[in-house]
């Protein structure tokens, strides 16, 4: 049997662990809800719980290289530590790669989210045959990572792809980050909920009303569904979205041309 | 290449078409560049690449959905 490492993907929502072999084979995949609410620690213990699990099921399968996980906020790559996350409080400036590697004995590796998403398109996704590529993640807000000759770009501050709080409106939705009008307060699943809510309290859309009093959850999804039924008031909402999904894909072909072509 | 993924992705039929006329209204590179179908399904993102690599912008959804993260994630000790 071949090398495997594992993956680790931290959501706001969803704890998801993979065995993958080095070829990209996926052996196991385990999805956990994050209890955030519980704390960092508990995060942490279900996490090398799984983990473990999936070491000791492939123990005689090959050789364990070691896990990468992916997580939203920014990340001292350096130290291994959590700088700031929006999703995840009391994270903050916490050594979260030498407490894991602590617990599981092994190497570990930690990253952004988007970093690891934009890794995984260009390994076996839709940019694995282009060594120069930018990737937007459209979640609860928006991640980006840029790759440029085959590896993640950082930046000086480790900061580069936070396409999220590019400036689309000057004047527009207040943001978390202090800003005004950042792309995702526009283009995400966060976004298309107020705007959604927004239209239902002008009196504009009496079919969003209804599925938000209908007692089952109110989510972008839910939302969708009744664009691609026709609603009109759920339809102007995705332009909405279309348009400052635009609007900073057009600042972003303009700066990162290299990329494009 | 720009490549957009996360959850909000599967939506990409109510967004995708205004985004793209956004995008060639306000970006002159995208207009020269733009590939001529730019809304091409995911499944078709691998022909794309293949004719218009290094001569289109191609803007394309995320392959591996939500396990994208899974398989970066567990590149990085891979190829270390």
């Amino acid at each position: 049997m071949p090398d495997y490492s594992i993956g680790v993907d931290m959501g706001g929502t969803n704890l998801r662990i993979a065995a993958i072999t080095r070829e990209g084979q996926l052996l196991e995949k385990i999805t956990l809800g994050v209890k955030i609410a519980m704390g960092r620690d508990y995060v942490i213990g279900e996490m090398c719980d799984a983990i473990h699990r999936l070491t000791e099921q492939y123990r005689s399968s090959g050789r364990f290289l070691g896990a990468g996980i992916g997580v939203p906020g920014i990340i001292d790559m350096e130290a291994g530590m959590m700088r700031k996350s929006a999703n995840l409080p009391g994270w903050s400036d916490y050594p979260v790669r030498d407490v894991i590697e602590g617990r599981l004995g092994a190497r570990v590796f930690l990253d952004n989210d988007a970093n690891v998403a934009a890794l995984g398109e260009k390994w076996l996704g839709a940019a694995r045959d282009v060594d120069n590529m930018a990737m937007i993640t459209l979640g609860t807000g928006i991640g980006g990572a840029i790759i440029l000759n085959g590896k993640i770009f950082y930046g000086m501050s480790g900061m580069a792809g936070e396409f999220g709080h590019v400036t689309i409106e000057p004047n527009g939705v207040p943001c978390g980050c202090g800003n005004h009008g950042c792309a995702e307060r526009y283009a995400s699943a966060t976004a298309v909920v107020r705007m959604a809510r927004e239209a239902i309290e002008a009196g504009q859309a009496p079919a969003l009303a209804k599925a938000a009093s209908a007692g089952a959850e109110f989510s972008a999804r839910s939302i969708y569904d009744l664009a691609i039924q026709g609603d009109p008031a759920a339809q102007r909402i995705f332009r909405r979205f279309g348009e400052a999904l635009g609007i900073l894909l057009a600042d972003l072909v303009m700066f990162l041309i290299w990329i494009c072509l | 290449m720009f490549v957009i993924g996360g959850g909000v992705v599967s939506a990409w039929d109510a967004f995708a078409p205004k985004m793209f006329a956004e995008l060639r209204e306000r970006s002159l590179v995208y207009a020269a560049s733009a590939p001529e179908d730019p809304l091409g399904k995911k499944e078709g993102a691998s022909a794309q690449i293949a004719n218009y690599t290094r001569k289109k912008t191609i803007i394309t959804q995320a392959i591996l959905g939500s396990d994208a993260g899974l398989y970066g994630a567990a590149r990085i000790p891979a190829s270390q």
